[in-house]
């Protein structure tokens, strides 16, 4: 990596004598921003800033996909955290042997963490548990405490019925719901066609109806 | 059935959000017209898209999020040598010591187990758990057994993520 120009994109920096710096620096050359890939190269090369630039590029995408799973924003926030460092300690092994112009592969690999690292931390029945109305992080129209428990309940079985799903089924639903994603995106992240994750997302749907009966319907 | 029948969900929630194009939109009604079946199952979809939702991000969760300064967290090392131990060898290696502590070992052993530092040992210890740890969530078996044959049809998926690494 040292001593590389990133064509187009980015350069590392480096001393007058031509020689790069022990812990070289992205900068951007261009109008295009680096991608993810380069990103995770010039961080592996030691670039801390790097890092930041793609925490700050994912993690409300990254957010959306594990609120659901946490209790409040401090437990939302330990999951981003717990998602981006198991994506970069992943990518430390296997980055470096790939070409970088292998595009959405970073961010490919962090979502289906991400929705991993979520659904995972709900396995865990203990987090499961009643916690205080008060903790709970619910909209103002849901103020009263009648509607906060009635909406945390309502929370509490759509949680358990996504778990019944299969993986699959958890990830294109998370991604589409949570995520937001266009179903060409989905299909992307998860390396199927785009039709496969709309079928599979209509499975979902109808186990998820089964599972709610009519608390879905009201 | 049709497409429509098998991406009915899919279809609705595309229609939800306003993504489905015109002419989709119109051969969506065009169908649920003429579909006994999924006009009633549209009902109960749409009502569970509905019920699913999250309320957007609010702003306590982006500040919490901000104040953590997520984006400072980890320094990297120097890289790691690319070969590694296979763990098999550790496990063996592990062995070996541990049988030499236990019952001393003939002289002629000494040698062999002399040459493999602790310190060098332990390091390919950790590099083998760390290659075998990466993913614990992703190759969780128990996972699996809520798959059903229906999956298993649906099944189309390539190799995987980083599956053309060798390609």
């Amino acid at each position: 990596m040292q001593g590389r120009v990133l064509p187009g994109v980015l350069a590392l920096s480096m001393t007058r004598s031509g020689r790069p710096r022990q812990a070289p620096q992205l900068t951007l050359v261009g109008p295009r921003a680096p991608s993810d890939e380069a990103l995770v190269h010039a961080h592996l090369a030691g670039d801390r800033a790097a890092f930041g630039a793609l925490v700050q590029r994912h993690q409300r995408l990254v957010l959306a996909l594990v609120r659901r799973y946490a209790r409040s924003p401090e437990e939302s926030a330990d999951l981003v955290q717990q998602s981006f460092l198991r994506a970069l300690a992943a990518a430390a092994r296997v980055f470096p042997r790939m070409r970088l112009g292998e595009e959405g592969a970073f961010r490919a690999w962090l979502l289906r963490v991400a929705v991993n690292v979520g659904k995972n931390h709900a396995r865990d029945g203990r987090r499961w548990r009643l916690e205080p109305v008060e903790s709970m992080d619910l909209p103002a129209a849901e103020s009263g405490i009648t509607d906060r428990l009635e909406v945390e309940q309502r929370r509490r079985m759509v949680r358990a019925a996504l778990d019944a799903l299969t993986r699959r089924q958890r990830e294109v639903f998370a991604l589409r719901v949570d995520g937001e994603l266009p179903f060409a995106e989905v299909a992307r992240v998860l390396d199927i066609t785009e039709n496969n994750a709309k079928v599979h997302f209509h499975h979902a749907v109808r186990r998820l109806r089964e599972r709610l009966g009519g608390e879905g319907e009201r | 059935m049709s497409v429509e029948c098998q991406m009915l969900g899919a279809l609705l929630s595309e229609r939800r959000r306003g993504e489905l194009p015109l002419e989709q939109a119109q051969a969506l009604e065009a169908h649920l017209a003429g579909c006994a079946r999924c006009r009633e199952e549209a009902l109960g979809l749409e009502a569970v898209l509905a019920a699913v939702e999250l309320p957007p991000v609010g702003a306590a969760e982006l500040e919490v999020l901000r104040s953590r300064r997520l984006g400072e967290a980890p320094r990297v090392g120097p890289r790691r040598a690319r070969w590694q131990v296979p763990a098999v060898l550790v496990a063996a290696a592990a062995a070996a010591v541990l049988t030499v502590s236990v019952r001393p070992a003939p002289r002629r052993h000494a040698p062999v187990v002399e040459r493999a530092s602790a310190g060098a040992l332990a390091a390919e210890v950790l590099a083998a758990g760390d290659t075998q740890e990466l993913f614990p969530e992703m190759s969780d078996a128990s996972d699996e057994t809520v798959d059903t044959v229906e999956d298993d049809a649906l099944s189309l998926e390539g190799p995987g993520l980083f599956g053309n690494l060798d390609g």
